[in-house]
């Protein structure tokens, strides 16, 4: 077997700008923000940044992306990539950096994005464009008028209708997240929720009710990638890349013959393999989470409980700070921030402060190995990356 | 239909799955791709069979009956256009051919609904969203 490209690569720093509403950041700025603090974070200047990968925005339209975020921050990258894989971005920068440093083509990547999803207009403008960006077949789907929670929502009443799994075990899912954001000072929501505060909130498409659904949010998100033979250099501990795996099963939630076995469990298998770890190993896991049913079938598909009994387990064995797996311990797209790509790109961000011992108040003991999981489209394509420390 | 010759095969082919839905409005029947070469019907529509790659699609009427495979009731528009339509059913059918797709699902009380309950196509009605597209009811059976 071929050595794998991470091998040669770590990640050095990780950053993001202030989050929830932000008003008077455009998207650059806010790029700009979380790219300094994430090269501060490893002891980089700009001037060493020769790679960049950016991702396009939803608030605006920008002719290659990279490019345009590269003249912005004013430099002039000897590699330059534009990531478009919805909620699995963030993954798929850390893989696709570390074969940018294997191949030789530049040495320091800084992997950012993010925007203003809040702010650029009223709620229901997002809500709006998010609707119409294709993620429902424009065809054969949007016109008769689905959400995105829709579409989830169609996952959700599936799996309950497979697996027995309720509404209650879905809301323990936002309720444990939320605890997590509670102790994020960085995070949008931070107040306590109850499974009935979940509940008695506002049906979105049934069975999600709108505490079941992610943030819409203004932020950016930054992390740098650079070569082994550099880290010395850091400030802070080298975090190491252990496997990286990818699953894809469809596009459409509509035309797919089985909605409750996704992708993940392909991606979950390749990065496992090639960590040469097991689920068991992993002692904490950044898990996307987009709408609560995410987390639930997450849990099934990576292997961390038999298939259809995510719901169950979350409610029984748990998801918190304490549990045997805390799970996306930074309140991750349900209550710290959800501005598009970047979201995912916080989970990656949030292994990285565990591994290195720095999540403060929402610290794990002896983190040494964390997975982080991103999930795009509707519930379609699937990147999982497990981390670890020295 | 429309038939042009594909450039990459100098076959002709039809343009048939790019609108199966329009092709099927004067009898209000449904009609999806079915590939000639491996007698199965594919969908949503592809340009080539996604079963065995062949481009030979011809329209293949269904018998428009199938199973109700999941639904959801939504609450909130996602756009002022869907606004007085509000609350609606989108399901998505699994018909008796095989392929799934999505339909808007109409019945008088929705904890009548549950997965797996026979359904059959009723009619088509057209999008209130700019695109004004036709797209498939179901009902109860």
């Amino acid at each position: 077997m071929k050595r794998p490209a991470h091998m040669d690569a770590v990640i050095a720093g990780v950053g993001e700008s202030p989050l929830g509403k932000t008003p008077l950041l455009t998207p650059l700025a806010l790029q700009r923000m979380a790219a300094m603090k994430a090269l501060d974070d490893a002891g980089l200047k700009l001037s060493d940044v020769d790679g960049l990968i950016s991702c396009p925005l939803r608030v605006q339209t920008w002719a290659m992306p990279s490019a345009v975020v590269a003249k912005g921050l004013g430099i002039s990258p000897t590699y330059l990539s534009t990531m478009d894989m919805g909620g699995a971005s963030g993954v798929a920068m850390l893989e696709q950096a570390a074969m940018a440093i294997a191949s030789g083509q530049c040495e320091t990547v800084l992997c950012v994005t993010g925007q203003n999803l809040l702010s650029f207009s009223a709620n229901g403008a997002a809500v709006q464009k998010m609707a119409d960006a294709g993620w429902a077949h424009p065809d054969y789907e949007a016109p008769m008028g689905p959400l995105i929670p829709s579409l989830y929502a169609l996952i959700a009443q599936r799996h309950m209708h497979e697996y027995k799994t309720t509404p209650e075990q879905m809301a323990q899912v936002a309720v444990s997240i939320r605890e997590h954001a509670h102790h994020n000072p960085l995070a949008q929501k931070r107040e306590l929720i109850s499974v009935d505060d979940v509940l008695n909130s506002k049906m979105v498409s049934t069975p999600l009710h709108v505490l079941d659904c992610a943030l819409v949010s203004d932020g950016a998100a930054a992390f740098v990638v650079t070569s082994k033979a550099r880290s010395r250099d850091l400030k802070n501990k080298a975090i190491q890349m252990l496997g990286h795996g990818l699953g894809l099963s469809h596009v459409y939630i509509g035309d797919t013959q089985n909605m409750t076995s996704t992708g993940a469990v392909q991606s979950g298998k390749n990065a496992f393999a090639q960590a040469g770890l097991k689920p068991s190993d992993i002692d904490v896991a950044q898990l996307y989470d987009c709408f609560t049913i995410t987390v639930i079938i997450e849990l099934e598909d990576l292997g961390f409980c038999p298939k259809g009994e995510g719901g169950r387990y979350v409610q029984d064995v748990g998801i918190g700070l304490q549990s045997t797996l805390p799970v996306t311990t930074h309140g991750g797209l349900l209550s710290a921030a959800h501005p598009g790509t970047a979201g995912g790109m916080m989970h990656v961000i949030e292994a990285v402060r565990q591994l290195r011992g720095q999540a403060n108040n929402r610290q794990i003991p002896n983190v040494k190995t964390a997975l982080v999981h991103g999930n795009a489209g509707i519930i379609g394509l699937h990147g999982t990356s497990i981390l670890g420390v020295d | 239909m429309n038939t042009e010759v594909n450039p990459a095969t100098g076959h002709e082919y039809s343009d048939v799955s790019l609108s199966p839905w329009w092709e099927s409005i004067q009898d209000n029947t449904l009609v999806l791709p079915l590939c000639q070469a491996c007698k199965q019907f594919h969908f949503y529509p592809e340009p080539f069979c996604p079963h065995c790659g062949s481009n030979e699609l011809s329209a293949g009427k269904i018998t428009g009956k199938g199973t109700l495979y999941s639904f959801t009731i939504v609450h909130r528009a996602p756009s002022a256009a869907f606004k007085d339509e509000v609350p609606y059913v989108l399901g998505v059918v699994k018909t008796q051919e095989g392929p799934h797709f999505m339909a808007r699902i109409e019945c008088d009380a929705a904890d009548k609904l549950q997965i797996g309950l026979p359904i059959h196509f009723k009619c088509f009605k057209s999008s209130p969203n700019a695109s004004a597209a036709l797209y498939p009811v179901f009902v109860l059976t």
